[in-house]
């Protein structure tokens, strides 16, 4: 067919028209209700049911927790430290009982250099499926290092605590007493930490976060609620050399 | 500024333009998308990957859309042989040399490079039913003489693309063609006549491709099934609550980034949403509406039945596939994926949008019956 024949299309009559006028101003017409519907539910959603939604993603979504109080100090009438708080930073390992993945998490670990790993190659076949602490006290400089690899690999995880710290001889510690931790809060066991214990515990901040579809944080939407309040000090009547 | 051109007097042809009002809107609109993109997909790890991509696509696409303008629709309409072949035989090649991407082979992949096929023959599927639609319009209230040609174009363009599958293409081919076919004078009965051979389609698509069910389920029953078949439908209600009446700026829209799955191409409209809020989603909504009416006008008068049709037809086709975009983000419709022409992510829906309106500017300037 030659292109004579394409372009041979017949003149359209004016009553032929019509019908195709008429036909198409109600497509125009079905095209502004439709876009009259779009308008309502976009209303309904973005408006009307706003608060609605924005409720589900906040019970849903936002994760609420817990910032542990920094506990107060028992120190002598001339301000020795007998007894205090400090962050201690850890990295957790759950060793997966698969040994392909546990070697393969090992190596991305020592592949870091300079870190003070606990373990060693030769004692990590006894531990699959276990989770032990592989490297305590860890500076803020490796924990930032550790960070990117926790995000790498699940099965390691930072976990940040405060360590009760005591000072003087054993008698004095007894005297002290102990504190133990419940729900990542310091609270006095016995001794004079439980004496005083309402007044060293302090008040734990909140803070609430968004989490992304992979259940990971979004640190951009992190936000205090509650200002954490550390626990107040204790001074005791008496010197230490007493 | 005119939206609705003076018609020309009778047998005076305005000279073609290198950009036409519609035109500019459409390169406008293609810039928009690609700051829609970057707000979409800066929180990647290459947050430049998509936008740069688009915007090489966007030069692209203006210049094909000049070169559609600016060729007169006489020798459009001489070349529609070579457009056929050229947007068929890919249509054909992708179910065999394609890649399958989330179940579909409907892309060839070239490097980096995508292009799906079944986008850019959508205005070619246009031409060819106007033209068919032409030639049998003395036959139009016959079945045999009058549908069933046009109905054979449909089936013929519509056999590849459910090979793939994609169903949501294949959606805006059929309602445009529902749309040509009664606006070309088709009887209602005969149109209707094709329901029976729809259900029985339908059934073999739910039977065939489980997923379909699946997704009807969490369309209608999304609270039912949040982690799986209705994930998608609450993210869209989600995203779009977050924007609220006046959206969180660019950038802040952190829910649609984070939970929406393709926030920057199928779901653009949702993550828009929340970037701009209620207000300023309004505009696209007024603005589909006012190419409708634009293609309405310019089919007023033009004295080839062809350049009328192909204008309502590219008109309708557009228009549909963004009403479809647009009722799909606001669960009005199951999800599917199709893009928002000129604004969402992809080189082949930009070059399918800007050959469909170089095309309808092309076929406008024709010659007019009357002043």
């Amino acid at each position: 067919m030659d292109a004579g024949d394409w372009n041979d299309m017949p003149p359209a009559a004016d009553a032929e028209l019509s019908l195709c006028r008429h036909r198409s101003r109600w497509f125009v017409v079905f095209a502004a209700v439709w876009a009259l519907v779009i308008i309502a539910r976009m209303s309904q959603i973005m408006i009307f049911d706003q608060e609605k939604h924005l409720a589900d993603i906040s019970r849903e979504s936002w994760h609420r927790g817990m910032i542990p109080p920094q506990r107060g100090r028992i120190l002598d009438s001339s301000g020795f430290p007998l007894a205090w708080s400090m962050r201690d930073i850890q990295l957790h390992w759950a060793i997966s009982s698969e040994p392909a993945a546990a070697w393969r998490a090992w190596a991305a670990l020592t592949a870091i250099p300079d870190l003070p790993i606990r373990l060693t190659a030769e004692t990590l076949p006894s531990l699959f499926g276990k989770t032990v602490t592989v490297i305590p006290n860890i500076s803020a400089e490796n924990a930032r290092v550790i960070h990117e690899l926790c995000k790498a690999e699940p099965s390691f995880t930072l976990v940040s605590r405060f360590v009760r710290h005591q000072a003087g001889p054993p008698a004095l510690r007894r005297l002290l007493g102990h504190t133990t931790q419940r729900n990542g809060i310091e609270i006095g066991l016995n001794g004079l930490e439980r004496t005083h214990d309402s007044v060293l515990r302090g008040r734990p901040g909140m803070y609430r976060v968004m989490l992304d579809n992979q259940g990971e944080w979004i640190m951009e939407t992190w936000e205090l609620v509650q200002d954490m309040q550390a626990g107040y000090d204790v001074f005791l009547p008496r010197q230490t050399t007493d | 500024m005119r939206i609705f051109p003076k018609q020309p007097s009778d047998g005076d042809l305005p000279p073609p333009r290198l950009i036409t009002l519609p035109g500019a809107i459409c390169v406008f609109l293609g810039l928009f998308g690609c700051l829609a993109i970057f707000n979409a997909t800066f929180h990647l790890d290459t947050p430049f990957l998509f936008l740069t991509r688009q915007l090489v696509w966007l030069t692209v696409g203006t210049a094909v859309l000049i070169i559609a303008t600016a060729i007169p629709s006489r020798m459009h309409k001489t070349l529609l042989p070579v457009y056929v072949l050229l947007a068929y035989i890919p249509l054909i090649l992708v179910l065999f040399y394609g890649v399958r991407i989330n179940s579909m082979r409907g892309w060839f992949a070239i490097r980096t490079i995508f292009y799906q096929p079944s986008e850019t023959a959508k205005p070619i599927f246009v031409l060819v039913l106007a033209w068919v639609l032409g030639r049998t319009q003395a036959h139009r209230r016959e079945f045999v003489k009058g549908f069933l040609p046009a109905l054979a174009v449909l089936v013929l363009w519509a056999i590849p693309i459910i090979l793939q599958p994609d169903f949501g293409s294949l959606l805006v081919y059929g309602l445009t063609f529902c749309v040509l076919v009664l606006c070309a004078g088709t009887r209602v009965r005969h149109l209707s006549a094709c329901a029976p051979v729809l259900v029985i389609f339908l059934i073999w698509v739910l039977i065939t491709h489980p997923y379909v069910a699946q997704r009807m389920a969490g369309f209608f029953n999304p609270e039912k099934y949040p982690d799986s078949y209705g994930w998608h439908i609450i993210q869209f209600h989600r995203s779009l609550a977050s924007g609220g009446l006046f959206g969180k700026s660019w950038g802040e829209g952190v829910w649609s980034q984070t939970h929406l799955p393709l926030g920057y191409s199928d779901s653009i409209f949702a993550t828009l949403g929340e970037a701009i809020g209620f207000i300023g989603l309004c505009p696209f909504v007024g603005l589909i509406v006012v190419w409708t009416v634009y293609g309405y006008r310019r089919t007023q008068g033009l004295a080839d039945a062809f350049a009328a049709m192909s204008i309502l037809g590219l008109t309708a086709c557009l228009s549909i596939q963004a009403f479809i975009h647009l009722s799909v983000n606001l669960a009005l419709l199951p999800p599917t994926g199709i893009t928002l022409p000129l604004v969402s992510y992809g080189g082949s829906s930009l070059l399918s949008a800007a050959i469909t309106v170089g095309l309808v500017e092309s076929f406008a300037r024709g010659k007019k019956r009357f002043q």
